[in-house]
């Protein structure tokens, strides 16, 4: 590791007005879209390729179910609006 | 006749925890209500320093946290990190308080920025044993440790490093907060391998 290289530089949040607790959210949330404290999660204990296959794939159906649920409703939604023809 | 008296006795009891507020008599068709009822506990007169006050120090909470930085910041550093100056001190030359939180224990090392160790607290050092080393109250106990062991070097201005996710991790942060330190930035360095050693074999319990 160099110790010249100039360090804190990636991943890393400026505190504002003293919120501190604003700042550690910001990490978090970025971390948690890099997927990096999934990966930490995951490789505490080692993944054999079988299971990582796995995981993968159920990854996968769980996706294409859910942009395809997310369709429907959006679909659903936009006929649950007022009745056009009270009476 | 019973509201009177529930009157007279809200306004002795508030006359006698807190002597050098003045209470006002409430209207009798008020009493009820429950927001009126505050009301006739609270002051009327702006509050002088009483006795109990006068020994803590507030003019440090507002005038004392202001920094002064020489450029205006976005949220993250770019290429010109090099010329940031808080308080004067360029932002490179801060000490940097490191917060290493494993699932057992949490260690808060304060360096300079070569990497020389100021003070170092961790959840043994400051009493806590095994299991308990690894709490959140464990952390925040450290950092409290840590914070007044600068505080009399003078350090106040500082930015954190957090390595590792464990149950102490915000824990610290505010206990650093608490102590009145300012912390300017906070980052993160938990080593990411890119495929690097075979962790262990997952636990089967």
């Amino acid at each position: 590791m160099s110790r010249n290289h100039v360090r804190m530089i990636a991943k890393t949040v400026f505190v504002k007005n003293n919120n501190v607790d604003a700042a550690a959210n910001v990490l978090d949330g970025i971390l948690r879209k890099d997927k990096i404290l999934d990966n930490i999660r995951r490789n505490r204990y080692y993944e054999k390729p079988y299971l990582k296959r796995q995981r993968l794939s159920f990854e996968r159906c769980k996706r294409i179910y859910n942009t395809d649920m997310q369709k429907k409703i959006a679909f659903v939604m936009r006929k649950n609006r007022e009745d056009p023809w009270p009476r | 006749m019973l509201r009177s008296i529930l009157l007279k006795a809200s306004v002795q009891y508030a006359n006698l925890t807190n002597p050098t507020r003045q209470v006002v008599a409430y209207p009798k068709q008020l009493l009820h209500q429950s927001y009126n009822l505050k009301r006739a506990f609270a002051t009327h007169s702006p509050e002088k320093n009483t006795p109990e006050t006068e020994g803590e120090d507030n003019s440090q909470e507002e005038f004392g946290n202001e920094l002064k930085y020489n450029m205006n910041l976005g949220m993250y550093p770019d290429k010109n990190i090099s010329s940031l100056t808080i308080n004067g001190k360029s932002y490179l030359d801060l000490p940097i308080v490191h917060i290493k939180s494993s699932s057992n224990n949490t260690i808060i090392s304060v360096t300079e920025v070569k990497g020389k160790v100021i003070a170092i607290d961790s959840g043994g050092s400051v009493g806590f044993r095994n299991v308990k080393k690894g709490t959140n109250i464990a952390a925040q106990a450290a950092a409290l440790s840590v914070s007044q062991k600068i505080l009399e070097r003078g350090i106040k201005i500082v930015r954190v490093n957090m390595k590792g996710i464990g149950p102490g991790r915000n824990p610290a942060l505010k206990g650093l907060q608490m102590a009145g330190i300012q912390v300017v930035s906070v980052t993160d360095s938990t080593p990411i391998p890119f495929n690097g050693n075979r962790p262990r074999k997952p636990r089967r319990l």
